[in-house]
């Protein structure tokens, strides 16, 4: 009966809502968080979209500047906290990454289920701190501002801290995952990229959000108990607060956006149907930007007022961050060289991923420069710079692996026409409405303004015209899949041909506990045959 | 047999060595903390410096032997758990030397810098309004 | 009292190949989760020293005002109680039911004695006003940052204590799962894992009292 029983695929193996709600299936764990962080991102979005509107005029548009400040404070814990931090580790991390070993489950499922609760309790906490005022302190709760006792702001540091919990479960469950439940001759170079993306991932989640959860609650305690740690009225230092914040929000960075260059090496491999080029070379400077991500906080605090011997060096480290990112670059591009290229919806996403990411970690560099940061910081070039990587790298990842794994995890294929179109539309409007932020930054308009100088309004109005063609190629992404679900053609098992154990072994949807048997691994995960010219 | 079991198996014997040596341990720092430097006067170190690298040390050695038998990290066949943890302070290690490369440099180029803001430290302002009230026993 | 049930052999769950792989697994879950836990901690702990480069005065004033005996008494209750903890350990491993309980409920003793013994500390504190921020009170001190030490060891121990009580739960919770599962040489790991998590309590306690009662 049982042997049965785990062969039905794992959307039919229990019924109901409450099923889905108790279950330590980490496939509908994966599918829960998806549909979470899809909630958020188009609530995150909604937010830039009102700003941006307003920002259409200079001067006053519809709102008053209390508004236009509690929206892009929003915007920012949304996307952060809710959406960026958890995305690709929670909804395809979660489903692929048992599957991507070989094995039943991740090591410790309840605890996996728990990180899910966790992320709700936070979600739900972040929206309760809408009925409590208005969190306008910036994502960033800077003191002495996140000193004063708004208790909307409150809450938004009580559902920060606890999001960091969940994403510290997560990093303990994958880590042990890695090490324990690899199927028999899974080897570690025989690991998907994504693997160890997710691995490095999983380090950063450890070590650094803790960091971020005694910031969070020194802030709480400052706010409550006035000790003096961080509020100068008291003799407190508020750059310590900032050095207590980077700590941790610089690793985040690339707890945000290493999974997508996982997600990237699975997208270029199966599209080129090519070995990656310098497989180990990416797997190790997954774990090297690990490291060095922990070494340079203090480039987001160059105006701040540190010392002048802690700003050279942390500039000097941050010129290293470039290294691991440029290798990275590199070997993609040289694994398309001589591929036979399918220009597949995914593999849209996976091109404009290598030029947004250009992009995005030339202008960090560019940033990384003392003083040139003096000059550029609080602008629209940062504004810029960090969409680059955390909007047209993290989330075109984002989406091109969820149209990658669509049919493993739905069982439905998803029309190939519209879903070029939306591609084509997210490239469009996401360059139209990031770039021109690049040069209004570096003619030095400043960021989180209300108001600007009248020079800048033609730069705002093409972003804010960006920002429409961006929403339209979303949604249309978007509808894409979710029609899919009703009217897609069945998938087969492997429809990209691609090696990995959850196209070559796992059934499409998978069985209840992954696969009918253990599969045994005798090649690496990108073993195309060669194909002469 | 012995080398399949899990884990390693507890010794009463060693058990109570660590617990004693850990008393010992935590005696010696308040000792050190206690002596009275005045009456060494050694003059060619620093003995408050010194002071403190000691009761550090202790402190050290405290929590490796924790770590090492209580903990059980010593009797562990890879090495991984070990990583982990040392991996702890050397991020550790690594935040206080960048904060304290900030704190220590500050007002480096201008003086002027570190000049304090006006502020009301709530000790002072104590002092001034409670100084007929009694002070503290 | 009878025992409803006899206490029966574990099983290992059906996602792990063997009770190796299990254990190793949840040995290694709990060091990372303890490595967030030192991460946090150690960021606290962190901060206090730059407190006292910053402020070597405020320190030394406020530590002369904390008494030495209560800290000394608290760590050997800490000591003592890492002791039983892992002697529960040793029992479970030689399937001694009632001893491992035994050992327990003693842990759960010392760790009530280092409860008390922070109750006297914290009243003496509002007694003589030594209090964070606006509720500072206590008069004769001179130096300008001693409400940030005592700021600091409010929310430092505040936050210990708190561990503290996590780790009694997980010591009740390990005494109920004494009561239906039986421990052997091959498995403890409730106990094993409760006993790290209380290490960790103690290894904090080891840095945090020379940094708040010791070093001049």
């Amino acid at each position: 009966m049982s042997a049965h029983h785990e062969n039905i695929n794992y959307f039919k193996a229990s019924k109901g809502f409450l099923n889905w709600l108790v279950t330590v299936d980490h496939k509908r764990i994966g599918l829960m968080y998806l549909a979470s962080i899809l909630f958020f991102f188009i609530a995150g979005g909604t937010y830039a979209f009102l700003f941006r509107m307003e920002l259409w005029s200079p001067l006053e548009g519809f709102m008053t500047p209390d508004t236009y400040n509690h929206l892009f404070t929003m915007h920012g814990v949304i996307m952060v906290f809710l959406v960026v931090v958890p995305g690709i580790p929670g909804a395809l991390g979660n489903f692929l990454l048992p599957i991507q070993l070989g094995a039943k489950d991740l090591a410790f499922p309840k605890l996996n289920i728990t990180s899910l609760y966790l992320y709700w309790i936070g979600a739900i906490l972040a929206l309760f701190s809408l009925t409590q005022g208005r969190a306008d302190s910036g994502w960033t709760f800077y003191a002495p501002y996140s000193l004063s006792q708004n208790p909307a702001v409150l809450w938004m540091l009580t559902a920060a801290f606890i999001l960091g919990f969940s994403s510290i479960l997560t990093g303990v469950n994958f880590i042990v995952t890695i090490h324990k439940m690899r199927a028999p001759g899974m080897t570690w170079f025989r690991l998907p990229l994504f693997v160890w993306a997710l691995y490095a991932t999983g380090i950063m989640q450890v070590f650094a959000t803790p960091v971020l959860g005694i910031t969070l609650a020194l802030l709480l305690i400052e706010n409550f108990f006035r000790i003096g740690i961080f509020d100068p009225s008291l003799g407190g230092d508020p750059l310590m607060m900032q050095h207590f914040f980077w700590f941790y929000s610089h690793p985040a960075v690339y707890i945000i956006v290493v999974p997508a260059f996982g997600v990237v090496s699975e997208l270029i491999a199966t599209f080129s149907r090519k070995d990656i080029f310098g497989y180990k070379f990416i797997a190790f400077s997954s774990v090297a930007i690990t490291i060095i991500g922990f070494l340079v906080w203090g480039h987001h605090m160059f105006v701040a007022g540190q010392s002048d011997v802690a700003v050279t060096i942390f500039s000097f480290l941050t010129f290293f961050t470039a290294v691991p990112s440029a290798i990275k670059v590199f070997n993609w591009t040289t694994t398309l060289y001589q591929g036979s290229i399918k220009l597949t919806t995914p593999m849209l996403y996976a091109l404009q991923f290598l030029f947004n990411f250009t992009i995005g970690g030339l202008t960090g560099i560019i940033l990384g420069i003392l003083s040139v940061d003096i000059h550029l910081h609080d602008t629209y070039f940062v504004v810029s710079h960090f969409h680059y990587v955390a909007m047209g790298s993290t989330m075109i990842a984002f989406i091109g692996g969820i149209y990658y794994w669509w049919p493993k995890m739905t069982g439905r294929m998803f029309n190939e026409l519209w879903g070029k179109i939306g591609a084509v539309l997210v490239f469009v409007g996401f360059n139209l409405t990031f770039f021109v932020q690049l040069i209004m930054g570096s003619q030095g308009s400043p960021r989180r303004y209300y108001n600007y100088l009248a020079e800048y309004q033609i730069f705002h109005q093409l972003s804010t015209i960006g920002i429409v063609i961006l929403a339209v190629g979303l949604f249309t992404a978007l509808f894409n899949l979710l029609i899919s679900l009703k009217n897609g053609a069945i998938a087969p098992q492997n429809p990209w041909g691609a090696r990995t154990l959850e196209w070559t072994h796992a059934e499409t949807p998978p069985v209840l506990y992954n696969f009918t048997e253990t599969p045994v691994v005798t090649e690496g995960p990108y073993e195309y045959p060669v194909e002469k010219a | 047999m012995e080398q399949n079991l899990p884990g390693h198996t507890y010794d009463f014997k060693v058990l109570l060595r660590v617990y004693i040596s850990l008393l010992a341990l935590a005696g010696a720092m308040i000792v050190v903390s206690l002596l009275p430097l005045e009456a060494i006067g050694l003059e060619w170190i620093d003995l408050h410096v010194l002071k403190g690298l000691v009761i550090l040390g202790l402190s050290i050695a405290m929590v490796s032997v924790t770590a090492g038998f209580l903990m059980g990290l010593k009797y562990e066949k890879s090495k991984l758990n070990t990583i982990v943890f040392l991996g702890n302070f050397a991020f550790l290690a690594l935040f206080i030397t960048f904060m304290w490369a900030d704190v220590n440099f500050r007002g480096l180029l201008d003086p002027s810098f570190e000049k304090q803001l006006n502020w009301e430290s709530p000790v002072i302002k104590a002092n001034e309004a409670g100084g007929e009230a009694g002070s503290h026993e | 009292m009878a025992e409803l049930t006899a206490p029966k052999e574990h099983e290992v769950a059906h996602h792990f190949d063997d009770l190796e792989q299990e254990f190793e697994s949840h040995k290694m879950g709990m060091w990372l989760f303890l490595a967030s836990e030192i991460m946090m901690f150690g960021a606290l702990l962190v901060g206090g020293f730059i407190l006292m480069y910053r402020f070597p005065g405020a320190f030394a004033e406020g530590r002369a005002h904390l008494d030495l005996r209560l800290g000394a008494i608290n760590t050997f209750f800490l000591l003592t109680s890492g002791f039983t903890m892992a002697l529960a350990a040793m029992y479970g491993q030689r399937g001694d039911q009632a001893k491992v309980r035994r050992s327990l409920w003693l842990s759960l003793l010392f760790a009530a004695g280092f409860l008390v013994v922070k109750y006297f500390e914290y009243a003496s504190k509002f007694h003589h006003g030594t209090l964070p921020g606006k509720a500072w009170t206590a008069t004769g001190f001179t130096d300008p940052h001693a409400h940030v030490f005592f700021g600091f060891y409010f929310s430092a121990t505040g936050l210990h204590v708190l561990h503290v009580l996590i780790g009694m739960g997980l010591m009740i919770w390990c005494l109920l799962v004494s009561r239906k599962v039986k421990f052997t040489r091959s498995y403890i790991t409730p106990v094993e894992l409760s006993g790290l998590y209380w290490a960790l309590i103690d290894l904090v306690w080891i840095v945090l009292f020379p940094l708040l009662y010791l070093v001049g």
